[in-house]
């Protein structure tokens, strides 16, 4: 696979992927604030 | 008969991971796995990715959001949400967009009965060391010239959907989803693994990946990529909305609908790297031109199918692991679906059994003309697919005849992203953004020489949508008093003649 290749790659799959993982984890950590304020 | 808040106990998401499984099952469909590689191939690899992301921010994110505002705040389907919302006059724009979606409904039954069908042919060895293209062709020509077996894996599909939605919210739903949307993407990162580190994959990476910088500047592309976000997340479709239904009361809105649209984008562009690197490492180059250009199932059932038997553990691994991800995507849209349309029959004052066995009839016997015939799916695809557009102009109408300030206030209330005049900007940019994109189509629809663009009985002319979405409108036009009327009471509701709260307010 050559360097261009690999960028794009990275760039547009990995960025996809980071978004997911930091979304959710914001959610998750919401959540769990939620749940230690005593409030599904 | 009025509302009463005391007495009502809403069947609600038992958690925050269950509702974004539900609604990611809901936008991730067959689109993503058949249709997202053929886009990405004809836009340009990365340039097509670029459009894509960017049309999610500004078309689908913020579409989402209003969705779920109506579905939450009004607790009813889509014609009770717009009533609520916009008044007595408006509950034919609920129903319009509930019927445009159970068109879709019909034949997207039908394509999951194809997808059954194919995992069948899997798991019983069909795609074998040797099998050519002729062969699978052949296959796939003699199971659709087959009403037999065509008819009866749709009443398949609809028989398992039927039954998961007679089950309800919490043993039904969600039950379903919590488990097949989490191995969906299992089953698309094995997937995606496995081509990504087939001898010569890295050709389809760069063919999915690099971005040709000169198609930004190609109008087609761009349009593509804002009818593949309009198809693939799932915006204006009325689903989103449904299941906003049963969000907890202090739901977040933003972050949802950006990990639902962000986890959407990753399954579309997993499907692409298993179907593309598959098809480039498998065979040349003009092999693989070839298979991406010849359309939906052609690239699935005809091509794809083929290189299962010339790969390594293609004919029993990886085939029944590929379609059964197509039926995993299919079913978890088809439920969102099932789920719309029995939603805005229990509003109509029906018990949930009655409303399922109700539209399960009415979706075996809606989608035999498209098991039947596939020029007649290509055309319910292509009425009904643009007809969604519409649908999501009228979200955006909505929230702006209830006031886009206080819609704002109202979802950065409970928001763990803020909300703030982007989301205004945005949805009071959605008439341009839209008339742009309708009327972009609509001009490569007249100009197209393959069509008599005003003949409504060719398949895909401008006549035949406008002859359908028509029918439609007067349709609703006709029932809306009765639809305003039996729609049952919810939260909102307001007593007599109350046009809604914006209309409530300004008498004072």
């Amino acid at each position: 696979m050559d360097a261009e290749t690999l960028i794009w790659t990275l760039v547009l799959f990995g960025g996809t992927v980071l978004a997911v993982v930091v979304l959710s984890y914001v959610a998750w950590r919401r959540e769990s604030g939620r749940a230690d304020d005593g409030e599904p | 008969m009025a509302f009463d808040k005391t007495s009502v106990k809403r069947e609600v998401f038992s958690s925050r991971f269950a509702f974004i499984a539900a609604a990611i099952g809901m936008a991730v469909g067959t689109g993503n796995i058949w249709r997202f590689p053929r886009d990405v191939g004809a836009g340009g690899g990365g340039t097509f990715i670029i459009a894509l992301v960017l049309a999610n921010l500004v078309w689908a994110i913020p579409l989402l959001m209003s969705e779920s505002l109506l579905g939450s705040r009004s607790r009813l389907g889509t014609i009770g949400a717009f009533r609520d919302f916009m008044g007595r006059r408006f509950a034919w724009m609920g129903g319009f967009m509930g019927v445009v979606t159970v068109g879709i409904l019909f034949y997207y039954t039908v394509v999951c009965g194809w997808a059954i069908r194919y995992f069948v042919y899997a798991v019983s060895g069909r795609f074998s060391s040797g099998i050519d293209n002729q062969e699978t062709q052949a296959l796939w020509d003699g199971f659709v010239s087959s009403p037999a077996q065509t008819i009866s894996f749709h009443v398949i599909a609809a028989l398992l959907i039927g039954f998961v939605v007679l089950r309800g919210l919490k043993g039904g739903l969600e039950a379903v989803l919590k488990v097949t949307v989490p191995a969906l993407f299992v089953i698309l990162v094995m997937l995606a693994i496995r081509a990504m580190t087939l001898p010569g994959a890295g050709e389809g990476l760069r063919y999915l990946f690099v971005p040709e910088w000169s198609g930004f500047l190609d109008g087609q592309m761009w349009l593509g990529a804002f009818v593949q976000m309009a198809f693939s997340t799932g915006a204006g479709w009325g689903l989103y909305l449904t299941y906003s239904v049963y969000m907890r009361k202090k739901e977040d809105f933003a972050l949802n609908s950006a990990i639902v649209v962000t986890g959407n984008h990753l399954a579309s562009l997993l499907a692409g790297i298993a179907v593309i690197c598959t098809v480039f490492a498998v065979q040349t180059p003009q092999y693989a031109e070839q298979a991406v250009s010849a359309g939906d199932q052609g690239l699935m059932f005809v091509y794809l199918a083929a290189l299962f038997g010339q790969m390594p553990g293609g004919t029993w691994f990886f085939a029944p692991l590929f379609f059964l991800a197509l039926v995993l995507a299919g079913l978890s849209s088809l439920i969102s679906m099932m789920e719309l349309a029995v939603r805005n029959v229990i509003d109509l004052g029906v018990g949930r059994r009655k409303a399922v066995v109700a539209i399960v009839l009415v979706t075996l016997v809606g989608g035999v003309p498209s098991a039947l015939n596939l020029d007649v799916l290509s055309n319910q695809d292509n009425v009904w697919g643009v007809g969604l557009l519409i649908s999501g102009l009228f979200a955006a109408i909505a929230m702006m005849r209830y006031g886009l300030e206080r819609a704002r206030r109202q979802l950065d209330e409970t928001s763990d992203l803020r909300v703030g005049a982007w989301w205004k900007v945005l949805i009071g940019l959605f008439p341009l953004m839209f008339a742009v994109v309708f009327g972009w189509f609509m001009f490569l629809s007249v100009t197209d020489p393959s069509q008599t663009w005003y003949d409504p009985f060719q398949t895909f002319s401008i006549g035949t949508m406008v002859l359908q979405w028509g029918l439609l409108f007067i349709a609703m036009l006709l029932l809306n008093k009765f639809l305003a009327r039996t729609v049952k009471r919810g939260p909102m509701s307001l007593d007599g003649d109350a046009a809604s709260p914006v209309d409530q307010e300004r008498k004072g």
